[in-house]
């Protein structure tokens, strides 16, 4: 896990020193997280972290960083676990943190949650107490604090209003309902000395801890990529003058039964067969099914493991910022040169329109940015004069139709090449069948 | 009031001071673990600070402890060199 992007991009080389942060948000959003995972990485670097939580026990802390894959058992950390205290003892309990931060001399302090305290020490002392002592401080020994504040749910205001005031940088943690999950979003309204670009940034959290939506970037001059990859089928790649082309996306639309998830099979089974890293994803069959398919084609999975990688997602389950970053992720862990989604339908009826089309439109960057041969399916239905308009048929470098005809009580099943982007094709109605060997174009 | 009772109450006081509930919580955690109350912290200060450590951690107890030295070196005029309960308690025994 890591906050390269927030460093890179949101906040250009990070929170300044000497400034007093505050991380503002309902509970959940990931507060204690982003905080944990900027101590991590400051460690890291060889600076010294004092972390104090009022929340969470040093075990209970431990245990939970570790499930994210942050070990802070090192010499450069320290951790204080307080409670929450009445009115009476919060100057006691100041005292045993001012005594730490004294003796330990932190370059990052971390306040969790800063709540806690200014409740104890009442509207009146809190501009005071940070503006007075805990930003002197910070300013004076040229360290950076990080003070988390609690919002509750559905509350717009913070704290006691002044907070915001006197910190130099203020990130708020927001989730908005959407459907049936949350969209988690970062807005930065204040930062002394940093240019912040984007009113929002989308996050999600994952096993890996917080992970920012990054918007894929072209190069300014971008390669021209000649390379094909075999779609998987010989006559097919006759027909494609070669197959696909690395860094294109094709859209295999057709009616129920028409082996558009047979011919993404082959399509990464071939590819993994002739040593090329390939990914399966489906939305809508589990794994045993698609090894299955696989199995009755005469395809036998053990012999690809390491190159085909099959993963099955349920779309109920991710927001549209949640499918792109684990599409994303997968990408990043496999590193394929095919990638097969089955199916861009299922998405399609968990996400609406706009965010669908943001979503097509980054995994389309990506997909050119790797040179990946991606192919994804689409289920129609009627009489296959016209492809629904979808962003994905526009944004699409090849399509293949698939349909079927019933005539004289008979079933017949046709493929054409609609459209492929910058390279020539045949113009005219195949007719195939499915069989135990697979697709086979006539 | 000897000593013993000062810095026994002197604890309690801590205690409410530090959060409603807290008393009677510390010394259910006491009972179970030492089968002694609050007058552990005078009988034997470093098993008080070793099972009160084990429930709220080293700087929580650190602040009782502040709040109850408040307390004690005010009652018992110790000097400035007595930083913990087992220096008050050594003193007094002095």
């Amino acid at each position: 896990m890591t906050l390269k992007f927030f460093k890179e991009e949101i906040v250009p080389g990070g929170f300044p020193e000497g400034s007093l942060v505050l991380l503002v948000g309902e509970p959940g959003t990931g507060k204690t997280i982003f905080a944990a995972t900027y101590s991590y990485e400051e460690i890291n670097k060889g600076r010294k972290v004092l972390f104090v939580s009022l929340n969470e026990t040093s075990s209970d802390f431990h245990a939970n960083m570790e499930k994210l894959g942050m070990k802070f058992d090192n010499e450069n950390f320290r951790y204080i676990d307080l409670f929450t205290v009445s009115k009476d003892a919060i100057e006691a309990q100041l005292e045993v943190i001012y005594k730490e931060i004294e003796n330990f001399k932190p370059n990052l302090i971390v306040i969790d949650s800063i709540t806690a305290i200014t409740s104890a020490i009442g509207f009146e002392n809190v501009r005071a107490f940070l503006h007075g002592s805990i930003g002197r401080f910070v300013k004076a020994f040229g360290s950076t604090a990080i003070l988390i504040a609690e919002k509750p749910v559905g509350k717009e205001e913070l704290g006691f209003g002044v907070e915001e005031f006197v910190a130099d940088g203020v990130l708020v943690f927001r989730y908005i309902k959407y459907g049936e999950h949350y969209r988690r979003v970062l807005e930065i309204p204040k930062m002394r000395g940093k240019r912040i670009r984007k009113p929002q940034y989308e996050y999600t959290i994952t096993d890996r801890g917080i992970i920012f939506l990054e918007v894929p970037r072209l190069e300014r001059k971008e390669e021209l990529v000649f390379e094909k990859v075999s779609s998987g089928i010989k006559k097919l790649d006759e027909i494609l003058n070669g197959g696909f082309y690395k860094g294109s996306i094709t859209l295999i639309a057709g009616h129920t039964g028409t082996g558009k998830t047979t011919m993404g099979i082959f399509f990464t089974y071939k590819n993994a067969a002739e040593g090329k890293r390939a990914v399966l994803l489906t939305f809508e069959e589990s794994k045993s099914s698609i090894l299955r398919a696989m199995r009755n084609y005469g395809l036998n999975y053990e012999d690809v493991e390491d190159n085909l990688i099959v993963e099955s997602l349920i779309p109920e389950a991710h927001s549209p910022v949640e499918f792109f970053v684990k599409i994303s992720q997968i990408i990043e862990d496999v590193q394929p040169e095919v990638v097969f989604i089955d199916s861009f339908s299922a998405i399609q009826e968990h996400m609406d329109e706009e965010e669908l089309r943001k979503m097509i439109r980054y995994l389309q960057l990506t997909v050119k940015r790797k040179k990946i041969a991606l192919c994804t399916t689409l289920n129609l239905a009627g009489d296959m004069k016209s492809l629904p308009a979808t962003n994905l048929s526009t944004l699409a470098d090849n399509i293949i139709l698939l349909w079927t005809e019933i005539k004289e009580e008979a079933m017949s099943r046709r493929l054409l090449i609609l459209k492929t982007r910058a390279s020539n094709h045949s113009r005219k109605v195949y007719s195939y069948e499915i069989t135990d060997r697979g697709i086979e174009i006539r | 009031m000897g000593s013993k009772e000062i810095i026994v109450r002197a604890i309690k006081t801590a205690c409410k001071k530090a959060s409603p509930g807290f008393e009677q919580l510390l010394e259910i955690h006491l009972r179970n673990n030492t089968g002694r109350g609050f007058e552990l912290v005078y009988e034997d200060p470093k098993r008080f600070k070793e099972v009160v450590t084990k429930m709220l951690g080293e700087y929580s107890y650190r602040l009782l402890e502040l709040l109850a030295l408040q307390e004690i070196k005010k009652e018992l005029k110790l000097g400035e060199n007595v930083n913990t309960l087992e220096d008050a308690v050594s003193s007094t025994r002095e």
